[in-house]
């Protein structure tokens, strides 16, 4: 590179990169962010934003490009082009200012086996150079928060993994960072430690703190985050709040399908089971809703043999556009006609079945809602509902809908 | 978490520079002892390892003490025997321990983590080492009773024993940094240790040899005081051999040429190695090679110099050329690890600290490397051969010198004219046979290829063009029956046909009149020419990468300045709406 090129801006600056990084930096900005490795492209103009005090999974299959994302976010590799903002650092020409203001917990990553888990703090904070005369008060502030202070003479090595990996979340605090950017916390972690480490990441998140992690573990990201991304094969497919992106898809899927008419056809059978996911329908392929004054009034009964269980459809009531249908479990004291006969009539309701005894299954169409009238729906009816339970969690519906299954 | 934000607190007046070294010592080096403390097996090894050397060292002295030697010649012999071990023990057991550091780090996956606490890459290094060292020093000193062993007989005094023991330290401190200079290039411990170990073995008694035996025979000549034959010589020459200036050249200035180069070195190459690949790697080798080049080419240059016959003259510098040439050729596959120009981090970190142009000149880019490569190889050559040129050329004219050169069998004395040419002529191939070595390099760098691609297929050319045109002449010569030169200039290609040039002038026209030295000049010129072909593609291609990258970056800071923009006038709309309506 010529030593004249044109550079990242600012120019010459010390601190975020633009006025307007300053008054209204997120905490993290990633802006066409393209990376190659060899003749490879592993990330193709990555754009999106983390806003403070937010907790941000970050979603993609095996080889989606991840790990590279947050590598280059941790200063620990040079992206081929874009840029990628800290609190308005950006982390190609500011990698000392980034380092000092995030966290970063790599996948997979190891510990120091032969020092207690008070030698390990002291260690980083030592090489953190935090304060001398603060030193023990963080360390033992560190270990308080994150609950290690009963282990704190025990040797790493002697530790469950679970706790080696609170032990590492407990090291990125050490120097009070801004941002947490943390690859697969809970990988190869057993339930309980997985809950410990998202309760942990909730508390951290009531301190201020802003949290950017990946995760393969969908139903603990969507407890957990405010917002994701979801990235497949090199390229953002979408990003923001997980109800904004469900609202976005819906309102997508169903401008699809307006602006197509809506044929008189059957649902495919072969096909019942991309339908009950809930999947969009692929380009092309259009679901089957029966305007109300055409469908049938009587049940029908369809026998599922792969799910084994019965199922009924009921008439749906009146909608104007058409939506992909979820599904729900319904833990009910009823039997299945009276389910069904609570449910028929209920707007956006498709579908009852029985998958267990006291527990069914509503297809519908909408939000939460639908839910509340379908409880309420049964408590009229007299039918006493001890709960009710999304098939699907709404980050997982989504992330099935918007990715392929591609790898690169 | 905010409670005890470390901004919050009042930062501490720091310490001055020695007063850090105590107060805030390294913690990568604390955090390593810690751990080896842990280690149950460390006392065991040690206590194994002084038994097994005080039984050695009695059994030596046992057998010794049969054959009626004096006291004095069997303390002399324990004291060569327990620092030969006790080299070989630093030698093997130092870059063992050091290998282990920086890979278990890597392999272990706690590397980023500490990169990212912001400690430099120096300050790894320095920890490490210290660590290492540490490890290292604690075999000696559990060693040092057994060493003492010399003083019952006498044979040696307390100042050589010393002396020998500060070597031995200075040894370990050299074995340990080549092994991290190792470990920080692998990722994998068990590779970081068998390649090691490997160098190690096969090194270190080379080195033992030549700088041990080989030498004791060269300092026995000069100084008889000084026993023949005895690897372990020099901390018996500083009490043994008079003061003056061989005493300084020899004993003071040679030795700390020989440990700060090699210590220099093996330290910029664990830092560089350390240092991630976007960041500025380059000027720590850079400086080393900027400062060290013209001592050791002085140093070559020297032996022939200051040699007392014409025929030494020659035979030293022909010998320095060539470790000289070795040296800048191993400099030229050292520095195909530059990048094409300097990363976006680097250009910003030198406009930031306003550098001047040598600290640019000095920074990462592949055409300046090869400059400055090319530029200190070829004048370091060529300043070899003029000094001893100079020095032959000056020296008065003695009695003929005894022949006894290149060819044993010639009667021919070569003259004075001759010993010219002959320092002449070598030098005159091997400094265009170097910029073609370092163009070959950088083009095949500039190529895109890693750098170890690059090294691996200069080697490759550089070894045929070695080897191949004596192959052919050889064959040449045999098929054809040919018991002249005539199929010898066939090998003129060859960078080893510079010493046939040498020769020929030990026998001219004994037996043809093939051009020999015309043919290894004409060689020599088309092989500078080459590489400065080669140089120019490389700098081209290089050039055309940074333009490609430049053009890259200028778009995608232009796209973030017209986002930056559109959200600049969208903050600011909303504004001058209010402005409007107040």
């Amino acid at each position: 590179m010529t030593e004249d090129a044109p550079l990242s801006q600012p120019p010459s600056s010390q601190g975020p990169t633009s006025w307007l990084d300053q008054t209204s930096a997120p905490a993290i900005r990633v802006r066409h962010l393209w990376h190659r490795f060899g003749k490879l492209d592993v990330l193709r103009d990555v754009t999106f934003e983390v806003g403070h005090g937010e907790i941000f999974g970050f979603i993609g299959p095996n080889g989606a490009g991840k790990t590279t994302t947050i590598r280059i976010m941790a200063t620990l590799l040079e992206p081929l082009s874009g840029r990628v903002e800290v609190d308005g650092f950006d982390v190609s020409v500011d990698p000392e200012a980034v380092r000092k203001i995030i966290g970063y917990m790599p996948d997979h990553a190891g510990v120091y086996e032969r020092v207690t888990v008070r030698e390990y703090l002291e260690f980083f904070a030592d090489a953190y150079k935090v304060a001398p005369d603060a030193n023990y008060s963080v360390v033992d502030a560190v270990m308080e928060l994150t609950d290690l202070t009963k282990l704190e003479a025990k040797l790493v090595a002697t530790m469950s993994k679970g706790m080696k990996q609170r032990l590492q979340l407990a090291r990125t605090l050490l120097h009070d960072p801004k941002v947490l950017v943390l690859d697969e916390p809970a990988s190869d972690l057993d339930p309980r430690a997985r809950i410990e480490i998202r309760d942990l990441l909730v508390e951290l998140r009531s301190m201020g703190k802003t949290i950017f992690l990946s995760s393969h573990i969908l139903t603990e990201l969507a407890d957990v985050c405010t917002s994701v991304a979801i990235l497949e094969r090199g390229r953002l497919v979408v990003a923001g709040p997980i109800s904004d992106i469900a609202r976005r898809l819906e309102e997508a899927a169903a401008q699809r399908q307006a602006q197509q008419p809506s044929p008189q056809v059957q649902v495919p059978r072969e096909q019942p089971q991309q339908q009950l996911q809930g999947t969009l329908p692929a380009a092309g392929m259009q679901t089957a809703i029966l305007p109300p004054q055409q469908q049938p009034q009587q049940n029908v009964t369809t026998e599922m043999p792969a799910a084994g269980y019965r199922q009924t459809e009921i008439e749906p009531a009146p909608q104007t556009i058409s939506v992909p249908r979820r599904r729900l479990k319904v833990r009910a004291f009823g039997q299945l006609p009276a389910v069904q006969s609570a449910l028929t009539g209920v707007p956006n309701v498709y579908a009852v079945s029985q998958i267990t005894n006291g527990l069914f299954l509503v297809t519908y169409v909408g939000d939460d809602q639908t839910i509340a009238a379908i409880v309420s729906s049964l408590v009229a009816a007299q039918i006493a509902v001890a709960g009710v339970e999304p098939e699907r969690s709404e980050l997982e519906r989504i992330f099935l809908e918007v990715t392929k299954g591609e790898v690169q | 978490m905010a409670a005890v934000s470390p901004s919050a607190a009042i930062p501490p007046k720091r310490p001055g520079r020695i007063a850090r070294i105590f107060k805030e010592p390294n913690a990568i080096w604390m955090r390593e002892m810690r751990q080896s403390a842990r280690l149950g097996r460390t006392p065991w090894i040690l206590f194994a390892l002084s038994l097994t050397i005080s039984l050695l060292m009695c059994s030596i002295g046992g057998i010794a003490a049969t054959d009626n030697a004096s006291p004095a010649s069997l303390g002399g012999a324990l004291f060569q025997t327990f620092f030969s071990i006790g080299l070989f023990v630093v030698m093997i057991i130092g870059p063992t321990a050091a290998a282990n550091s920086i890979a278990s780090e890597r392999e272990g996956r706690t590397w980023e983590a500490v990169l990212l606490t912001g400690l430099s890459p120096k300050d790894i290094a320095r920890g490490k080492f210290v660590a290492a060292y540490t490890s290292i020093a604690m075999h000696i000193v559990v060693l040092a009773p057994v060493g003492a062993l010399p003083f019952l007989f006498g044979g040696v005094t307390p100042v050589e024993v010393v002396v020998a023991f500060a070597f031995l330290f200075i040894f370990a401190a050299l074995a340990v940094a080549f092994g991290l200079a190792v470990s920080s290039l692998m990722s994998s411990l068990r590779g970081a240790i068998v390649v090691t170990l490997i160098l190690a073995i096969c090194i270190g008694p080379l080195l033992y040899a030549l700088f041990g035996f080989g030498t004791s025979f060269a300092i026995h000549k000069l100084w008889s005081d000084v026993p023949e034959g005895f690897p372990v010589w020099l901390p018996l020459a500083y009490t043994r051999a008079p003061f003056g200036l061989e005493y300084v050249l020899l004993l003071i200035a040679v030795p700390l040429l020989l440990i700060l180069v090699p210590a220099w070195f093996l330290y910029e190459v664990t830092v560089a190695n350390l240092t991630g690949e976007t960041d500025d790697r380059s000027t720590g080798l850079k400086r080393w090679f900027f400062a060290c080049t013209p001592l050791l080419a002085l140093a070559c240059a020297l032996p022939g110099a200051v040699a007392l016959t014409e025929d030494e003259r020659v035979k030293w510098s022909v010998m320095g050329e060539t470790t000289f040439a070795a040296y800048v050729g191993f400099c030229a596959l050292l520095f195909a690890f530059d990048p094409a120009g300097p990363s976006r981090r680097v250009l910003v970190h030198w406009r930031r600290m306003n550098a001047g142009v040598l600290r640019r000149f000095f920074g990462p880019g592949l055409p300046k490397t090869a400059s400055l490569v090319v530029l200190m190889g070829f004048l370091g050559l060529l300043g070899i051969a003029a000094i001893d040129l100079v020095a032959l050329y000056l020296q008065p004219a003695a009695s003929p010198t005894a022949s006894s050169s290149w060819t044993y069998l010639s009667p021919y004395s070569p003259t004075r004219s001759d010993r010219l040419a002959q320092i002449f002529v070598f030098g005159a191939y091997c400094a265009p046979y170097f910029v073609f070595t370092i163009g070959l390099v950088a083009y095949f760098r500039s190529r895109g290829h890693s750098p170890w691609i690059a090294r691996l297929i200069a080697g490759a050319i550089l070894f045929l063009a070695g080897a191949a045109p004596w192959v052919v002449a050889a064959i040449g010569g045999v098929v054809t029956s040919s018991h002249d030169d005539t199929w010898l200039v066939v090998a003129a290609p060859s960078p080893f046909f510079a010493y046939a040039m040498v020769g020929r002038y030990d026998h001219p026209g004994t037996s043809d009149d093939t051009p020999i030295v015309q043919a290894g000049l004409a060689c020599a010129i088309m092989w500078g020419l080459i590489g400065l072909v080669f140089l120019v593609l490389a700098g081209r291609k290089c050039a055309r990468a940074v333009r490609e990258q430049n053009a890259l970056f200028a778009s995608t800071e232009a796209a973030l300045r017209a986002e930056d923009d559109v959200r600049a006038a969208a903050a600011v709309a909303p504004l001058s709406e209010t402005a409007g309506a107040t």
